[in-house]
This record gives structure tokens, sequence and C-alpha cells, in this order.
């Protein structure tokens, strides 16, 4: 998933943006709110982690101009402002969850792992596949009951094919979802991921359709 | 120095008027009594005068060929009723008494001089003679009769005094208790604020000296509702400028947990962590009573209680230091209920105590939370009973806004300070198997 960090401070961009990697997504992090537009205007996110005191105006101003000009992006707040009138304010202006600092990073993932099914319409973590089961909220893969030993990388391949089981999905928009993973990103880089899976989990969980991308065949 | 208190308004009204009037009745009483006893005075005065110069012909008549060597003449007169009237004597210049009437002394009139009017020990005595020198009259009213008439008079105009004033004090009470009774309503209107109700003042009706005073007043909480919400803001900006810092430090270390392969290094990162927690939790905990002491509890518009205690147990349950089986009861009719709280408020103090329940619940048993329609939250556990001594201390905090006794984890601290804004009831009661009670209505 690629997801957009919009937090000024760098102790907790810097750690945030790491476990967020660290899950299998992609992150962009930016510290001001206008660096967030020009984000947003070059690469289409999925997700949004936005706090709310930026140096450059407020998250719930950006939060509304989003909504207003129809952006539906999943966005979980993430704010030391703990009162419950911020929080309803908040979830009025079109957030999707609300985390208040301190937070626990699993807790992070699990709230964006939560927002991401949402919105892919399939809140049921756990998924069963032609002999795999996929934990969605623990990460974990088995095949014929034994657990898959599955990669950072190979999760964020396998996550972005499993938000809509059945639908292609592109070279291009596994290629965004790896950018994030950097310099390491080669060319081949999906096929070898590709290939990969396909070894732990078994050559038709993921099916090639020649010219347009990727599938899971939900079967 | 002190100043005595200065007494009620109403009081010194009703005393100083009544006085007032009281005094100026007795002074227009006595002015009028002087006026009454004068003109009195002069009528008995006439009508001496009258009888003096009426009866002297006749009487000249009736001794010109009296034998004086007989004696003085006594003349009875008709009955009367004990009336002892005008009485007179005849008598020559000499003194010697030729003719007196029944009830006159047998004694000249000790008088001196000839003419006019004198007055005796009892007698107001009025002398005429007659041209020629030969005879002369004094007619004399009995003094006693005189003052018997005045001091009857001067009761006539004493006696409605004695009516005139408690009438006049009720009146005056009346019209003072209705005049004052916009200043009652100003009274009850801003006795209503406090620093948990900072509502405008009703303005409209008040009469005009109290109006200024009511805009006075109007401005002055507007600068308190202003300066509440200035420090409610800097408690809210403070958590933020407090949280941050210690939510990347707790990120960073959660990291540094998760990325080392050192188990000596892990060890010491999760040292760090839990110290982290503790922080935060420290941190959360004076930011609820900073803001409970700042902020504002009452509202001036409902707000929905079961939205608000939803999130705050969704939050509840995902702080929870093990899994929490916190099961929500909405009774009948519960549904939409609304309070006049502070949104805020509400979540501090519900928050509070149901971390707290949680905190002293036994393991694998439930937190229950029973709403009813009636305004009551109730948050009960499997705990054991408190001591009673705890108990009591519990709630004369919560009535008396004393501070409770220490209780660590215990959610009494901090929704103390909100609980007495809006006249919370805070109660730890045994029931069933003595399992405490801590409800907010």
């Amino acid at each position: 998933m690629r997801v957009l960090l919009i937090e000024d401070d760098p102790g907790l961009g810097e750690a945030v943006r790491d476990h967020v990697a660290a899950d299998g997504h992609a992150v962009d992090w930016v510290r001001r709110l206008d660096a967030a537009e020009d984000a947003r205007a070059g690469t289409p996110f999925e997700l949004m982690l936005l706090d709310l005191n930026l140096p450059d105006g407020g998250g719930l101003d950006f939060l509304r101009r989003l909504r207003q000009q129809g952006d539906a992006t999943p966005v979980i707040i993430l704010t030391a402002m703990d009162q419950i009138s911020r929080r309803i304010e908040g979830l009025n202006a079109g957030a999707d969850d609300y985390l208040v600092k301190p937070f626990d990073l699993s807790e992070l993932s699990a709230r964006l792992a939560a927002v991401a099914r949402r919105y892919t319409g399939n809140p049921n973590p756990l998924l069963s596949i032609g002999g795999v089961e996929i934990d969605l909220a623990h990460r974990q893969v088995r095949r014929a009951g034994a657990l898959a030993e599955i990669t950072g990388r190979e999760w964020a391949v396998l996550e972005r094919l499993l938000r809509r089981p059945g639908v292609v999905v592109s070279r291009g928009q596994l290629e965004d979802t790896l950018y994030e993973f950097g310099a390491e990103v080669e060319s081949n880089a999906v096929e070898v991921y590709v290939s990969r899976l396909r070894r732990k989990l078994g050559r038709e969980l993921i099916v090639t359709v020649r010219g347009l991308g990727y599938r899971i065949d939900p079967r | 120095m002190t100043r005595r208190p200065a007494g009620s308004i109403t009081g010194r009204l009703i005393l100083t008027l009544t006085v007032g009037t009281t005094l100026l009745w007795l002074v227009a009483a006595i002015f009028s009594t002087g006026i009454l006893q004068h003109e009195l005075n002069e009528s008995f005065d006439r009508a001496l005068v009258e009888t003096a110069r009426r009866l002297l012909p006749l009487a000249v008549d009736s001794v010109q060929d009296r034998d004086e060597e007989q004696g003085p003449q006594e003349i009875h007169q008709f009955e009367r009723d004990g009336d002892h009237g005008l009485v007179y004597q005849l008598r020559r210049p000499d003194g010697r008494l030729l003719l007196r009437s029944e009830d006159a002394p047998a004694a000249p009139f000790a008088t001196e001089g000839s003419a006019g009017f004198a007055d005796t020990d009892d007698y107001r005595v009025f002398t005429l003679e007659d041209p020629e020198g030969r005879v002369g009259i004094q007619v004399a009213e009995p003094l006693a009769r005189r003052r018997q008439a005045l001091a009857g008079s001067t009761l006539t105009l004493f006696l409605p005094l004695l009516l005139l004033i408690p009438l006049s004090a009720a009146g005056i009470f009346v019209a003072v208790r209705r005049g004052l009774r916009p200043l009652g309503t100003l009274q009850a209107e801003i006795a209503a604020r406090d620093g948990a109700n900072l509502a405008p003042l009703a303005l409209s009706g008040l009469p005009r000296e109290l109006t200024p005073i009511a805009q006075a007043l109007a401005r002055l909480i507007d600068r308190l509702r202003a300066a509440f919400e200035a420090e409610r803001q800097f408690a809210a900006n403070s958590a933020h400028e407090l949280r941050t810092p210690i939510a990347g430090a707790l990120a960073q270390t959660q990291r540094l947990i998760a990325m080392t392969g050192d188990d000596r290094v892990r060890l010491e990162a999760r040292k760090i962590e839990a110290t982290l927690r503790r922080l935060a939790e420290l941190a959360e905990k004076l930011m609820q009573l900073a803001r409970a002491d700042a902020g504002v509890a009452v509202s001036e518009v409902p707000v929905e209680v079961l939205p608000i205690l939803r999130l705050v147990l969704a939050d509840s349950r995902m702080h929870a230091r093990r899994p929490a089986d916190i099961r929500l009861a909405v009774g009948p009719g519960a549904e939409a209920l609304t309070a006049r709280i502070n949104v805020d408020a509400l979540a501090i103090v519900l928050r509070n105590l149901i971390d707290n329940a949680l905190v002293h619940s036994p393991a694998d048993t439930p937190v229950e939370i029973e709403v009813t329609a009636d305004g009551r939250v109730a948050v009960r556990n499997a705990a054991p009973p408190s001591p009673p001594r705890r108990s009591r201390a519990c709630a004369a905090a919560s009535s008396a806004a004393q501070p409770p006794p220490p209780a660590p984890g215990s959610g009494w601290r901090s929704s103390r300070p909100s609980s007495p804004r809006w006249a919370a009831s805070c109660s730890s009661i045994p029931r069933c198997r003595a399992a405490p009670t801590a409800s907010r209505r």
C-alpha cells in the first residue's frame, strides 16, 4: 500500500515511516502540508497518516479540503490532541480513524490494516485462497497448515494483490508499492517477488495476465 | 480594617422608610396637637367672655334691690349630669360676694387685678365689671375640665397612628419586596454562575437602574470565559508539546526492539519502553487535571452521552494492559440520553472510571457499564469492596470537593475536580457480593 505520512516531528516521523515500511507498505514522509499537496499531485496514495498541528497549517483543514475535492483516500489522524471533542471533530471532517500520541506502533499497524481492509470492502482479516490461509492483521501466511516465511517486500506485493482478489494489478502499480524500498527496486523487481511468492505459496495463487499485470486467483 | 457586613437592602429600606414615616406622622400629630390646644383654649376663653357679658346685666338687675346684709345669694342650677361646667360669682368692687352659682366656691376667686383673664389653681377665671363700677362678675371654668377636653382631642389625633404605623410598615414591606424583585432575579442569575457555568446573563426585563450592573457583569463573565478558554487551550497545546516527543521516543524504542538481534539490548529497550509508557500515562493524567481545573464542565447545549461513552470504551479496550471484557448495557430510553456536560469533561470522568474499574478488576471478570434513562452511568467491577474509610472519603471528596486520599491508578483523582461543577454523584457502594460501584449522574 502506498502511504503518505504527514508528520513534522522528526523522531516520530522517522520511526513511523520505518515501521510502516517494515510492514510492507511504501511510505512517503513529508513534514509540511504544502509538501503533502505536492506529493498528492504526483502520486496516488492509498492511505494517509495525518498529524494535526503542522508548521504551515492545521491538518483538519487539509482533510476537509481533501474531502471537498472528492478525494476519498483513507486518512488516519495521528495527533496529541486527545480530547473527545477534537476526535469527533476529526471524524466529522472525514477521518477514518484517530490515533492519539503516544501510541504503540503495533496499534498503528492494526489500525492501518483495518482501515485498508475497510476500503477494499473486505473487513475480514482472515483470507483462505486455494489452500493458502492469510492473516492480514498478523501478516501471517500458511500453506497447507505450515507457516510460510514472507519478507516485507514480498508481503507488500501480496497485500497489494489481495486488496481486490481477482482484479488485475498492473506491473506499474506493483512497482509503486515497492518504490519506497528505494534504490533496490530494479526493473525486474516485480517479477522477482512474484516468483518468490509463487515458490512459497504455490504457482496457482498468482496468475499472470499477459500485457496487463497480475491477479490473485480467488478460487 | 474589616467592614461589617452591610446587611439586607430590603431590611434597611423597610426599617428606614417605616421609621421615617412614623417620625413624620408623629411630628405632624404633635404640631397639630399644639394648634388644636391653642384653638380650644381660645374657644373656651371666648365662651367665658360671652357668658360673662350675658350674665352681668342680668346679675346687676337682680342684685339692685337686694339686702346685702343677708349674705351672698346662691343660685341653684337645674339638674346637671355631674358636668362641672362654668361657675360664676357676682361681687362688689371691695370684694364682697353678692351672688354665686351653686357649684362656685364660697370664697371669692383669688385673682389679682380687676378685669380680664386670670388663672387660679383650679379655675380659669374671666372678670368683667359693669361700666358704673358697682358690681363685677367672674365666670370661671374648672381647669380639669379644660385639660380633659384637650386630652381627649389629642388622643383622637394619636390613636389612628397606632393602626396606621403597622399598616404603613406592611405596605412598605410589600412595595420594597416588589420593587427589589428584579434585584433578586439578577442575584439568582449571578448565583447560578461559577467556574462551571459561565452562560450569558439574561438581561431582558431588568429595570433601568440594574441594566448597567448586569452589563458590567456580562462583560466580566465574557472575560472569564475567554480566560478559561485560553487556559484550556494552553493545556491542550501543552499536551501536544509534551506528547509528541514522548510518542517519538516510544516509537523509536519500539523500532529498536523490533530491529535488534541482541537480547540484552532488547531487554534494556523494553525497560525504556515501559518507562516511556508510564511517562505518557503521567502526562495524560496531568493534562486531564489541568483541563478539569481550567475547563468548564457545564455545556450550554446538551450532548449525547452514548456516542461519547462508546468512543471512550473503544479507547479503554485498546489501551487496557490485558484483554478487557467491558460490557455495555443501555437501559430502555437511554439510547438518546443527553446531558448538559462538556464533552471532554464527561470523557475524562468516564475514562477514569472505566480505567479504574479495569485496573482493579479481578482477572477473567467483566467490567459492566450500565446507562439508564434517568441519567445514571454506573461502572461496576467484581473487585472486593473498598474499605469503608476510603469509600467515605471518596464520597466526601465528591460532595465537598476535598482532595481524596491517595489512590494510585484510581479514577477518583482526575474525575474529582470536574464533578462538583455539574453536581455529579460519586459513590462506592457494595452490591450483591459487595462489588464496588461508581456512578455519574
